[in-house]
């Protein structure tokens, strides 16, 4: 296949947007029913109690919370290919960052849902929620529910903002398209205008998002590292034989990247089907999760492994024996299948037919995606329902109310993931388009001017403006109307161009110091919170004297850190970029998000023709004089 | 339409108290239910009143804790001769009898089949009736002493029907009775005294289930069983299925069902043989076959004889018939031999149950019924105990019945009248001799009932006809016959003040005379014949009795204690059978015996011998009330009584096809080596010293090392509340589980969600196997530990579990909000989840006790150790502006505990009996202590005797 052009990938990537078929609509409504049932189902259990689902003592946590830790696990591939592979600087992520990082967002906030699911008393599900109030109670910091308050909180939270940051370009070549399309008004366009906050693509606001976006990154990883742990610490931290396990935090991370891989894959091989987006999500884009999932495959596989090994070698009786009915017990069949799917299934990608057929690709990642669901399951349900007592060893039944609110749940999420497809750019465009440029991860040029020829524009200030159909020679332009002493210039792309970025830009961007400073006030905030509430509690819970159990404090620490780190981060890049200005400026126009370069000199009229001449012998595609 | 102003403020008022009320939160509605309270009455202030316990004939002395004009919980009087204190699951059901949504409430004439509001007319309607049957009345009435019997008596007498009284109670001991007057001329039970023998050989008498008096029994047994630094009682228990007082014998030996006479006679011929016999017999014995070794016989007899003290008691409870008249004449016998009449068999105390008719004389009555007679009976459920009653009253003249609920017979009966329940009315009851026990009112009627001797009263004096007492009410007779009591009692005081001191008390006692017990006929020929190849085996539980209680929630929904089921029964048969039969558990079975057909899903179990198939007394009612209706088999269909070689008849079993599933709630017995429920060798206990013995983690700063304990202890300044639980005095009856359902509001949950493990018992007492031997199991109370370390706590998000500062794992209600994570962290597993909205169907909803709130669905509950006790009690200490004593606080468990299994109290105070046990009794042990939960309840082991022969 050829290289495609950026017109190929500007149309390609943004042809989902068309008015959608019937069919689509049809789907849409299918969806909607599932999601309502699901809510009717639940507003039922909410008002008779729990007992109409198959739950019970021991078994308290079963079906929502298999699906709170599967939905979180599934969110984490998303993060892991928008942060930790833009920080590994591996190019196959840009075609698929932002479906995953979609899909990440509406996994948590799927996930955020079940914990209220699973409530006995959701009309004061607040009461977790740290906050003051008139009751002068705070919550208890030492619970790992707590932790994962404020874990999937903050999770929740930057992958929105993280994925609405990534959007902000895409949303503006939108905006364009549709507003070319559709005309000003339409509500459409009015929606990717405020998405897109006033972005133009100036080289002003490339230099400042390119370095917000880097600590994004940089403070998700992290995070998302930390989720997955902290969640999985709701079991590690308690006693029960096959729960109280070491192993646990990384197991949990590795297993649910391997679930969000899957998830992945199962998702962008239909969507790159019908959005025919064959020429950007390519098979080398899933052959590159493929390999990343052998990986995980691999650590899971030890994880399973070393479970029974630790079993048989602590010696401890509870432990062998839950070992032991785990592999004989009522749900050994889950068990033993769920080692099948999720350790042996996978393995095939070891063949490179394997992971280059489109059928294998999909059937592995259903399967892993059911095997991932029934590892939770096994390990909660399973543990709980083979306790300490063995007069209360039971079997766990699923009945028809979690059934309904599972199934009405995974609508909800298609629902929003075929919401998406349809409205928002699904492929990172910018990205895309500068990776095709062959700039993308180019290295960073040297900065070499001082502060002072920083060029500030205004936004109705007039001058000359010269549209290119390539950035190759746009640094020679500037560096010579630089020299005939033309300073106050600003170039518009639809990808960042970092050589120009730095020549227009050259003082280092201070969203940095936002976000440490937002980092290091998150992180003592966490702290103070948590201390100083455990203070005004001044309770004792488990032979510990809250205010004196310092050491899970630091994970609310964390949270801050990261939390306050991010909305730092965003604020920064806002301010700096002077981004959320709705009126674009006179110089803009609307090809410039397309694949069109722009180059504005801001000039007095006397000016513009010796401007001319020398952007004359660059051949510009057009001068126009704004 | 017009809408005025009124209509418009009512109809949305309306609005606005649906709206509010959505929630369904649960209301008294009435704070006191008297427009003017009785002077008596002190808001927010318990009452106690003493009465009799009349829900079996074992008459135990009974508390009852009232609040505001409403009675809250019954328990055990622990002055009282019979039960010293403890109550059984039943006694303390009592109230959920009176509070029964489903009591008969109206006057029934069932010949018109209207109900009838004025009790007067429906009388006197009925005394007009009753005079055409001049001296051809019957009364068959349930066991009743003194005034009623007195009332009873003179009624018919009045109707010139003198002698056609019938005392009938379905567990009336025939069998034994029959024995004794056919060996010593007394047709008498006779008082046991278990405690003062070293030595109880059992022959399938239950009696720490239902046996006569299991309460009395109880306490007893536990007297014998309790170690005293040496030595402790011994017990055998002979029979074909291991009952849950054959679990708390030293010995099981499982027979075939009909071997216990076999045994009963091979050993007293070894004893005649070898001429151990204190008192010399003659006679022809034939003991037959028998499965277990000649040493074993020998053995048995000679530590019988050789005791200092022994008894033998034969059972089985509910038999009648030949085959165990002979079980209890060799039974006898061996009490006779060994020299135990007058020891431990004393015939100067007999039971009242010594006055009811047989089975056999209840036959002969009820088919002697013809359209002259007018038969009346009271409070007997004979539609549901007898075969073919419906028969027998229907061929009456007329039929009237006399009782609290719509039960089978009344179904049968022409005319019901409703009667005052046992707590709303007067009465007395005499269960030993000299023992009399006065009932009074504990609170006013519920409905317009009347007591039964106030119905005999008036219809006595509808048709003028005198009785022999002049009393226009039963009180006044009741008073009557007090004063005749009175004058041999304690001529010397006022009555006025003996009434008071009785009413106090509950009881007076008279001091019986002695009596000479000589054979009369020794020339007796017992055979031990063949029985049939399989039979039938009727038992009954310590919670249902003879099924007159099994519409009582509570009892419904407590697990049986050897089996763990609820709410229904089922039959129990040997694996060796059910291969045979190609019968998995759940199975549906037909049981065919000469009298009738049931049918039962199976349990498999060892538990039973071969050649039985074990079923339940109590269930299979087709009336009584919502909860005992439908469920389970009846098993009064079929026994067969006539079969002179089987106490309960040859049977058959069949597949039929179809299968059931029994609720359990204890799913597994077997302790996978986990040693949750400890045992101790006797030899070992007698060379350990106090203080020898576990180390234990004290839920103390004293119990924390630095070494394990990252945090620093909770350091308290007044008390350290604790218990101790001794697992050798359990004897598994489920009191202290009943208990804590009527004091702490537990919502009892109906078998649909019980069938999903939805149950709330805060306290329950947990069958476990021992893992070396199959014949050995124990009771574990199982409630929340209270631990100082306890996991529940740190993983609450909202701190709705928290320590208190008395160390106290308390539960905040109000905060909860469900996560259940406390539940999932407890190792224990004794939280309670409010899975559904519990039901309070009215009047059910006023045995609330106010102290104590009502949880809505979603919270998590748990034992508080009754905190509401324990502030009652440190409140009333700082009025007195003293210290809580010692023993002051005793929570509901303990308190109805018959064999006084729990020991509360503080562990900061070093003199404490709870200090005492927890520091020193070298039988003490925590539960998982591996956890280092650092529980506060401490439990002492189960005692296992390992010699073979006393020292």
């Amino acid at each position: 296949m050829s290289k495609p052009t950026l017109n190929e990938i500007h149309e390609d990537a943004l042809a989902p947007l068309k008015p959608a078929r019937p069919m689509y609509y049809a789907i849409l409504a299918i969806l909607a029913c599932g999601f309502g049932w699901g809510i009717l189902v639940w507003i039922y259990q909410t008002r008779v109690g729990l007992g109409i689902t198959g739950l019970h003592i021991p078994v308290g946590w079963a079906p929502y919370i298999t699906n709170f830790v599967f939905w979180i696990g599934i969110g984490h591939a998303g993060t892991l290919i928008s942060a930790i592979l833009f920080l590994n600087r591996s190019r196959w992520r840009t075609a698929i960052s932002r479906s995953a990082e979609a899909m990440t967002v509406f996994a948590v906030m799927i996930a955020a849902l079940f914990p209220l699911v699973h409530l006995g008393r959701l009309w004061v599900f607040y009461y977790i929620i740290p906050y003051p109030s008139e009751r002068q109670l705070w919550p208890n910091f030492v619970s790992p529910l707590v932790w994962d308050i404020c874990a999937v909180g903050t999770y929740l939270t930057v992958s929105v903002i993280f994925w609405l940051v990534g959007l902000i370009p895409d949303a503006a070549a939108s905006r364009d398209l549709y507003a070319g399309q559709a005309g000003q008004k339409h509500p459409r366009t009015l929606l990717y205008r405020i998405m897109s906050i006033g972005w133009t693509g100036s080289s002003r606001q490339w230099h400042h998002y390119g370095r917000a976006y880097l600590f994004f990154a940089a403070l998700a990883t992290p995070l998302v590292i930390s989720v997955h742990s902290v969640v999985s610490w709701d079991f590690a931290m308690a006693n029960m034989p096959g729960w109280h396990t070491t192993i646990f935090a990384p197991y949990f991370v590795a297993g649910a990247i391997h679930s969000g891989l899957a998830m992945v894959i199962a998702l962008l091989i239909p969507m790159r089907r019908i959005f025919n987006l064959h020429r950007i999500i390519t098979i080398d884009h899933f052959e590159a999760m493929a390999k990343t999932m052998i990986v995980t495959t691999l650590i899971v596989g030890y994880a399973y492994l070393l479970e029974p090994f630790i079993a048989w070698y602590s010696g401890d009786v509870f432990e062998k024996q839950f070992a032991w009915l785990r592999a004989t017990g009522w749900f050994a069949v889950f068990y033993w299948s769920l080692t099948l799917l999720n350790v042996l299934v996978p393995l095939v990608f070891v063949f490179k037919a394997a992971r280059r057929n489109i059928k294998t690709l999909l059937i592995v990642g259903v399967l892993v995606n059911i095997g991932m669901w029934l590892e939770r399951w096994v390990i909660i349900t399973g543990s709980l329902s083979y306790d300490f007592m063995p007069h209360n060893w039971t079997v766990y039944i699923f009945r028809w109310p979690e059934i309904s609110i599972t199934f009405g749940f995974f609508c909800l999420f298609f629902f929003l993931f075929l919401l998406f497809s349809k409205f928002l750019p699904t492929v990172a465009i910018s990205d895309v388009k500068e990776l095709s440029a062959g700039l993308l991860y180019s290295p960073e040029p040297e900065t070499f001017i001082t502060k002072k020829q920083e060029a500030k524009i205004g936004r109705k200030e007039s001058g000359l403006l010269a549209v290119f159909t390539s950035p190759d020679g746009l640094v020679e332009v500037i560096r010579k109307l630089k020299d005939n002493g033309l300073t106050r210039i600003e170039a518009f792309s639809p990808f960042r161009l970092d050589e120009v970025n730095a020549l227009l830009h050259p003082r280092k961007s201070p969203v940095r110091l936002w976000t440490l400073t937002g980092a290091v006030s998150g992180c003592i905030g966490g702290f103070w919170l948590a201390i100083g509430s455990a203070h005004v509690n001044d309770l004792f819970v488990g032979g510990k004297f809250s205010p004196a159990a310092y050491i899970p404090y630091c994970i609310v620490g964390f949270e801050g850190l990261i939390l306050f780190g991010a909305i730092s981060n965003l604020l920064g890049m806002l301010y700096n970029a002077r981004l959320g200005q709705i009126r674009l400026p006179a110089a803009y126009d609307a090809r410039f998000t397309k694949d069109r370069f722009g180059l504005f000199i801001a000039c007095a009229s006397e000016q513009i023709p010796k401007a001319k001449e020398l952007l004359a012998s660059f051949k510009p595609e057009e001068i126009n004089v704004v | 339409m017009d809408v005025t102003r009124r209509d418009f403020l009512k109809i949305g008022a309306d609005g606005a108290a649906f709206l509010a009320g959505g929630v369904g939160e649960k209301t008294v509605d009435k704070l006191i239910p008297y427009v003017i309270p009785p002077e008596n009455i002190r808001p927010g202030e318990w009452t106690i009143y003493a009465t009799t316990c009349r829900e079996c004939p074992a008459g135990c002395g009974m508390y009852l804790r009232h609040r505001d004009g409403r009675v809250v919980n019954a328990s055990g009087n622990p002055n009282h001769p019979v039960n010293k204190g403890g109550l059984c699951p039943r006694g303390q059901s009592a109230v959920q009898g009176l509070y029964d949504p489903d009591r008969l409430k109206k006057v029934l004439c069932g010949k018109c089949g209207l109900e009838m509001d004025n009790a007067e007319s429906a009388i006197k309607e009925f005394a007009e009736d009753l005079k055409k049957y001049n001296g051809k009345i019957i009364i068959i009435s349930d066991l009743q002493t003194g005034a009623l019997y007195e009332v009873m008596e003179s009624f018919l007498e009045s109707f010139d029907s003198k002698g056609r009284l019938y005392l009938f109670e379905p567990f009336n001991y025939g069998p034994l009775r029959e024995a004794n007057k056919r060996l010593f001329g007394i047709d008498a039970i006779p008082a046991y005294h278990l405690e003062k023998s070293d030595f109880i050989l059992s022959f399938s008498a239950d009696f720490l289930e239902s046996w006569v008096s299991n309460v009395q029994f109880a306490e007893r047994f536990s007297q014998m069983r309790s170690f005293d630094g040496q030595n402790m009682g011994r017990m055998t228990y002979i029979g074909p299925r291991f009952s849950m007082t054959a679990a708390n014998a030293d010995e099981f030996v499982r027979v075939p069902a009909g071997a216990e006479l076999s045994i009963a006679i091979a050993i007293l011929k070894v004893i005649i043989e070898k001429g151990w016999a204190r008192k010399p017999i003659a006679g022809k014995y034939e003991s037959g076959n028998f499965p277990i070794p000649h040493d074993k016989i020998v053995e048995l007899a000679k530590r019988f004889v050789e005791s200092k003290s022994s008894v033998a008691l034969a059972g089985p409870v509910g038999a009648s018939g030949a085959a165990a008249e002979n079980l209890a004449m060799a039974v006898m016998l061996l009490n006779y031999v060994a020299g135990r009449i007058g020891q431990t068999v004393d015939f100067s105390q007999t039971h009242a149950l010594s006055n009811t008719i047989s089975n056999e004389r209840l036959a002969q009555v009820l088919q002697g019924v013809t359209k002259e007679d007018a038969l009346i009976i009271n409070n007997v459920n004979l539609g549901y105990c007898i075969k073919d009653s419906a028969k027998y009253i229907s061929a009456a003249g007329t039929a009237a019945y006399l009782g609290t609920m719509p039960d089978e017979t009344s179904k049968l009966a022409k005319w019901i009248f409703p009667v005052d329940s046992p707590l709303e009315s007067w009465g007395d009851f005499e269960p030993w001799t000299g023992i009399n026990c006065l009932m009074q009112p504990t609170m006013s009627r519920l409905y317009p009932t009347r007591s039964t001797g106030d119905i005999f009263i008036s219809l006595a004096q509808a048709t003028d006809k005198p009785l022999s007492r002049k009393a226009d009410s039963f009180e006044q007779w009741l008073k009557l016959r007090w004063k005749e009591i009175h004058a041999r009692v304690s001529p010397n005081v006022l009555f006025e003040d003996f009434w008071q001191s009785a009413l106090r008390n509950g009881f007076a006692l008279e001091t019986p005379k002695n009596v000479t017990v000589n054979l009369i006929e020794n020339n007796i020929s017992i055979m031990a014949l063949e029985p049939g190849e399989f039979q039938l085996w009727a038992w009954s539980s310590v919670l249902l009795f003879d099924g007159r209680v099994s519409n009582r929630g509570w009892l419904q929904e407590t697990a049986e204690p050897m089996n763990g089921q609820v709410w229904g029964n089922i039959a129990d048969i040997n694996p060796k059978k059910a291969l045979a039969l190609g019968l998995t558990s759940g199975d549906e079975i037909e049981i065919t015996t000469k009298s009738g057909q049931i049918r039962l899903p199976v349990r498999i179990t060892e538990d039973v011998a071969e050649n039985v198939v074990a079923v339940c007394f109590g269930q299979g009612h087709t009336s009584l009330g919502r909860l005992a209706e439908g469920r389970g088999a009846n098993v009064f269909e079929a026994i067969d009584a006539t079969d002179s070689a089987s106490i309960f008849g040859s049977a058959t079993i069949k597949k039929t096809g179809q299968t059931q599933k029994p609720v359990y709630l204890a799913t597994n017995q077997q302790q996978h080596h986990r040693e949750i429920l400890q045992w101790v060798n006797l030899s070992k206990l007698r060379e350990m010293k106090p203080g020898d013995g576990d180390k234990l983690q004290l839920p103390l700063p004293e119990g924390y090392d630095p070494k394990k304990d990252l945090y620093p202890p909770q350091v308290y300044k007044n008390h350290r509340w604790a218990m101790v639980i001794d697992l050798s005095r359990c004897i598994g009856c489920g009191a202290c589980t009943v208990a804590c359902y009527a004091e702490n509001n537990i919502a009892v949950i109906g078998e649909w969600a019980s069938r999903r493990w939805l149950e709330m018992a805060w306290l329950r007492v947990i069958p476990y196997r021992n893992q070396e031997e199959a014949g050995r199991l124990g009771f574990l109370p199982l409630l929340c530990q209270h631990c100082d370390m306890a996991p529940c706590e740190s993983v609450c998000p909202v701190f709705a579990s928290v320590h208190n500062d008395e160390g106290l794992n308390a539960q905040v209600y109000n905060r909860c909000i469900g996560t259940r994570y406390c539940s999932n962290n407890c190792p224990y597993k004794v939280r309670r989840f409010n899975w559904l909205n519990a039901e309070w169907p009215k009047p059910i909803d006023m045995q609330l006790n106010p102290d104590v709130s009502v949880r809505v669905r979603g919270v998590m509950e748990k034992c508080t150790f009754c905190i509401q006790r324990i502030r009652a009690a440190e409140l009333k200490a700082k009025r007195e502006k003293r210290k809580v004593r010692d023993g002051e606080i005793e929570p509901a468990c303990m308190q109805s505990c018959p064999t006084k299994v729990f020991t509360f109290g503080d562990l900061l105070d070093p003199d404490s009996k709870v200090s005492q046990l927890t520091r020193k009794d070298p039988r003490r042990y925590h539960v998982l202590e591996e956890i280092n939960t650092k529980p506060a309840i401490t439990y002492l082991r189960r005692i296992k005797i390992d010699e073979q022969t006393n020292a």
